[in-house]
């Protein structure tokens, strides 16, 4: 159902006809792989080898035949000069005017080149998220992140500048600081992991005895996890700071290219203007279209020239949803993203996924917010153990807490576990990329 | 609502700016305040394309 104007950043764009879209997005796609060819020793190196030339790019079944980027081959293609980006570079090292990087948890890092264009567009590709999520001129926003080399909200805070929203950075701040500025300035929304949004609630209720609630926030733009994808861990955020909380998903080397809308149709649309997402059957490699099927994703961005982002095999593992009541022709990806492929294991037999622990852990009241899920092997057998805490106010309850652990997770994982109990606050905490998931096993 | 709007005449708008911002480049070539205004300038013109003018291509508006 169409809204009126002002619902989209880009009425145009966003409620255009399906077909249309993808006929925008093959002329786009053709035009990004000339680019990559003509412009990259990387991409005319992997073409090349594959025997493609871009007049050689006409159909979606062209697009198919086009080979994928991984992370070691920008590894790879980043130890050539020029450093520190390589054969991976399109444009003169001088047109360089942003640099980050990608956290390294998978290896080496990824270095990432922008020119002022390619800022610009991460600008505008945040611009749609903000919008579509409520953020407006009338805001004030805080960022209580760390702007260091990590993309993180960098691009968040020149789009809420772009759509005239006030930013209050609270960079150098700990999180006692940020929640006291947050409280003073009365901000009305701001940008964070699921983890550091449950704990900086947890934090003003116990350092500051205060209850966030209060503070009049109207709206949490979260990223970096999946959580505010999760039902029940977006509840305990909204529950904590008594407002709408959004997901949003992106990443260093590709852009920002998804988000929930105020409709909330639980997922995310893809931003199928600026980004070409191609589900892939894990074990086929053949594009899923039908929704409720896990598929691969693959991303291309279609303007990022610096370095760009043609077919990157993400690692995430998703499935398409029914289309949103918002009136956005672009596709919804059904509560988020399900998983990393690499995280997607067999555990005693059964295919399992951490996120579906994550699901059961926040819908249980007298849960904390941290736990810890380790896979290791007792002789040939595999073992799943998940360390827990319980909330304040719960301690003894751990036998009626296990049992319905047990009930709850047999259901969603068809998996037993082993339980084990820490006291509150023993459990590591993150502020971003928490790291709760362990497989120990050596050959899985 | 959008349909309300001349998609065609914005994009031809953004296209005389595209131009009158290369002539202004050319013009102002090694003056540096010229040049690196105008590459701003161009990058916020090309957002524009991105969000107008490949829609109103591809929509034959």
């Amino acid at each position: 159902m169409l809204q009126s104007v002002d619902t989209y950043w880009n009425p145009f764009m966003e409620t255009m006809p399906l077909d249309k879209l993808k006929e925008m997005q093959l002329t786009k796609f053709k035009k990004i792989f000339k680019w990559g060819y003509e412009h990259s020793r990387l991409y005319r190196g992997m073409y090349e080898e594959a025997g493609l030339r871009p007049d050689d790019i006409k159909t979606w079944d062209d697009v198919l035949k086009v080979p994928m980027l991984e992370k070691d081959k920008y590894r790879k293609a980043q130890a050539k000069q020029p450093w520190p980006y390589g054969d991976a570079l399109c444009v003169p090292l001088e047109e360089v005017t942003e640099y980050h990087q990608t956290s390294g948890t998978t290896g080496q890092p990824i270095y990432v080149p922008d020119t002022w264009q390619d800022w610009e567009w991460w600008t505008e590709s945040w611009c749609y998220i903000l919008w579509a999520q409520g953020f407006r001129e009338t805001d004030r926003v805080f960022l209580p992140f760390g702007y260091n080399n990590f993309i993180a909200y960098w691009a968040g805070h020149y789009a809420c500048e772009k759509i005239s929203a006030e930013v209050v950075s609270g960079a150098l701040l700990n999180t006692e600081e940020r929640l006291l500025k947050m409280k003073d300035l009365r901000v009305t929304a701001f940008m964070a992991t699921p983890t550091y949004v449950l704990g900086l609630a947890d934090g003003a209720r116990k350092k500051l005895n205060m209850d966030p609630k209060e503070w009049g926030i109207k709206r949490i733009l979260c990223a970096g996890e999946p959580g505010a994808s999760i039902p029940t861990t977006k509840k305990r955020m909204e529950d904590a700071w008594g407002c709408d909380v959004f997901d949003h998903i992106g990443a260093t080397e590709i852009g920002a290219w998804g988000f929930e809308c105020t409709s909330k149709p639980g997922g995310m649309h893809i931003n199928e203007g600026l980004f070409l997402i191609e589900l892939l059957d894990l074990e086929t490699g053949q594009p899923v279209e039908e929704p409720g099927k896990l598929g691969k994703v693959v991303i291309t961005a279609f303007d990022k020239m610096a370095q760009p982002c043609i077919r990157y095999d993400s690692k995430d593992v998703a499935m398409w949803g029914e289309p949103c009541q918002c009136g956005r022709t672009f596709r919804v990806l059904k509560g988020g993203i399900q998983g990393r492929i690499d995280h997607i294991t067999k555990v005693k037999g059964v295919l399992f996924s951490p996120v579906a622990v994550e699901e059961v852990v926040r819908s249980m009241p007298q849960l904390g917010d941290e736990y810890e899920l380790i896979v290791d092997k007792v002789g040939d057998i595999d073992r799943i153990t998940l360390k827990y805490e319980l909330a304040p106010g719960c301690e003894g309850q751990e036998k009626e807490t296990e049992t319905e652990l047990a009930r709850l997770l047999r259901l969603k994982t068809n998996l037993n576990y082993e339980y084990e109990s820490h006291p509150y606050e023993s459990l590591p905490r993150y502020q971003v990329k928490a790291k709760r998931f362990k497989d120990l096993r050596n050959n899985h | 609502m959008a349909a309300q709007v001349n998609l065609r005449e914005i994009a031809n708008a953004i296209s005389n700016i595209m131009q009158e911002v290369d002539k202004l480049k050319e013009m102002g070539s090694g003056i540096k305040c010229v040049e690196m205004n105008v590459v701003r300038m161009s990058a916020m013109i090309k957002m524009l394309e991105l969000d107008i003018t490949d829609v109103a291509d591809v929509l034959g508006a």
